[in-house]
């Protein structure tokens, strides 16, 4: 049964071209990398290699590609087929609510770190010049697995929530995250982007003073988990509480 | 003497709760249900139970059909009211799909799975023993065997209509409740969708759907529920309507071989409030409207036994589904 849902989601959130899109946009990031292997590789110290890994995959995957991709495949996930109706098919079927919420975050969430930690650790890979260097590509790689998971969990529940879940998650991203939380230090500890940075130094050796983990081990921890939890409870209640027609 | 002490008087008793509610009796039960978006009352108070057979529910664009379909399918809450299914609380009752199968209006299929991925699809979501089998039942009752292995997107509407239906009817729901089951289909996909809803109803299903097409109503369902303005205007057979509408005389047609001669005899009846004759192909017909459906039914066999005449035609010229939902609908 379970199978089943997971199948029908995976289906629904990389088809209509989205996966062939996200991919080609991730490509971007490992094109850079190539290039500057190519060409200015050789002028720069191991040091400074890693440095440049760090605020490439940072600047474009971490701040930018990331949450956008989440924010694509999280509000597909269920809030797609709520716009076109084929959520009722799902609905009408005697499955416990939560399970439903469970695999399509779970499924959206894997599909999401699908596309965008391979890219990540490419990126830093080939940009680093070495696979363990300073932990620069394993600590990327898991700080873009925690954003992926955190960022699309919040965008489904928020899409089982409103059907105004993409403008709400952009304004989340572009002006709460990039402007707000760093205009107010306090206002870090709401952060996904930043739950990422924790998670990434985690392994990570301070290389590069953009990426500084702003929050300790345990808030991004704690702060991660509640994330995950909430947003679950949240998109759950939507679901039990879905009604027909209500949204289109 | 008596050397008792009176007796004491009764404690204070607070006032004894209303009975409970009798256990609701029909496959679909509705006590005062209503539903409201915001200042727009949508459904206004329905009590009603759905039984066994074909139901189905007539009205205007926008009269509450869909509104209250959905309710009793558990994915509208009523405002008001309270809704069972086979005994059970509909609203937030996921549990409730193991006997109940919807069909909504939307055309809500997944357009990359083929007819056969989405009945079956809905096979294993049921959790059924065995998927493909059932899946396969479904395919066939809906006879879309031909196109089952293509995908929907490339459908007709007729098609996905009908590939919905599978879905809905593959773990045999006792209650199916269909919104506007006709709407896309093509003539023979319409008799078809007729027969196939039939022989569920016969089978002692409860098929509850709703169309604002009368022919369609009017030729499946045993049972009409009227639907107007968000209230149940009239439910039951709608002759049986037609005849409790005493504010209206009935009109019967009656063709004889002196159609004169039996005038004569009406026309100082006191149930009869008028008279007109027509010609057709067929020749000259009568009309008669009575203001008495029982006492001119009574009088009309002596009348045309003093008369003499041979009888060719009497039936009743107002009372199809048309004209009650006009006389409803209109007031």
């Amino acid at each position: 049964m379970m199978s089943v849902l997971a199948n029908l989601t995976a289906r629904g959130v990389l088809g209509r071209k989205r996966a062939l899109l996200i991919s080609m946009a991730m490509l971007l990031p490992v094109g850079i990398a190539t290039i500057y292997a190519f060409t200015e590789a050789g002028n720069d110290s191991p040091f400074e290699r890693a440095e440049l890994a760090v605020d490439i995959v940072n600047g474009l995957i971490i701040t930018l590609l990331l949450p956008l991709v989440a924010l694509v495949l999280g509000t597909a996930a269920i809030g797609g087929e709520i716009e076109d109706g084929t959520a009722v098919f799902l609905l009408t079927k005697p499955i416990d609510r939560r399970k439903i919420m469970i695999v399509k975050m779970a499924v959206a969430a894997a599909c999401t770190a699908a596309m965008t930690v391979p890219s990540t650790a490419a990126t830093a890979w080939i940009i680093s010049g070495s696979p363990t260097r300073g932990g620069v590509v394993a600590g990327l790689a898991i700080g873009a697995f925690a954003g992926a998971a955190l960022y699309t969990v919040v965008f489904v529940a928020l899409s089982a929530r409103t059907h105004r879940a993409l403008v709400i998650g952009l304004i989340y991203v572009f002006v709460w995250e990039a402007i707000l939380a760093n205009l107010f230090s306090g206002l870090r500890w709401i952060s996904i982007r930043e739950y990422s940075i924790g998670w990434a130094h985690l392994v990570m050796d301070k290389v590069a003073s953009s990426f500084t983990a702003h929050l300790g081990v345990g808030i991004t921890v704690v702060g991660s988990l509640v994330v995950l939890v909430a947003s679950f409870l949240l998109g759950s209640r939507a679901l039990e509480q879905f009604e027909i027609g209500e949204r289109a | 003497m008596n050397l008792l002490p009176p007796p004491a008087a009764p404690p204070p008793t607070a006032p004894l709760p209303p009975p409970p509610a009798p256990p609701p009796t029909g496959a679909v039960s509705m006590r005062s249900v209503s539903r409201w978006y915001g200042d727009v009352v949508a459904v206004n108070d329905i009590s009603y139970e759905f039984q066994p057979g074909i139901t189905g529910l007539l009205g205007p664009n926008g009269a509450g059909k869909s509104t209250l379909l959905h309710m009793m399918s558990g994915m509208l809450k009523p405002s008001a009211g309270e809704l069972y299914v086979r005994g059970e609380a509909a609203w937030r009752n996921p549990a409730m799909f193991r006997h109940v199968g919807l069909v909504p209006e939307r055309e809500s299929v997944y357009p990359f799975l083929t007819a056969w991925e989405y009945t079956l699809a809905s096979a294993r979501l049921h959790g059924l023993d065995d998927p493909e089998r059932a899946a396969t039942e479904a395919i066939d009752m809906v006879e879309l065997g031909d196109a089952m292995h293509r995908k929907m997107g490339g459908y007709s509407k007729g098609m996905r209509q009908r590939a919905k239906i599978a879905a809905a009817l593959v773990h045999q729901p006792d209650v199916l409740v269909l919104d506007e089951p006709f709407n896309g289909t093509d003539p023979r996909q319409r008799l078809q969708l007729a027969d196939m809803l039939k022989r569920l109803g016969a089978s002692g299903r409860t098929i509850i759907f709703s169309s604002h097409i009368l022919e369609d109503v009017e030729g499946l369902a045993d049972v009409v529920a009227v639907i107007i303005g968000g209230r149940l205007a009239a439910s039951g057979d709608f002759r049986k309507i037609r005849r409790l509408m005493t504010d209206r005389p009935h009109s019967f047609t009656i063709r004889s071989s002196d159609n004169r001669a039996v005038a004569a005899e009406l026309v100082s009846r006191p149930e009869v409030a008028g008279l007109s004759f027509y010609a057709d192909s067929h020749g000259e017909a009568m009309v008669v409207q009575t203001s008495d459906f029982g006492d001119f039914t009574e009088a009309i066999a002596p009348v045309l036994v003093r008369t003499g005449v041979d009888l060719h035609e009497l039936r009743p010229a107002d009372d199809s589904l048309e004209n009650v939902f006009s006389y409803l609908v209109n007031g």
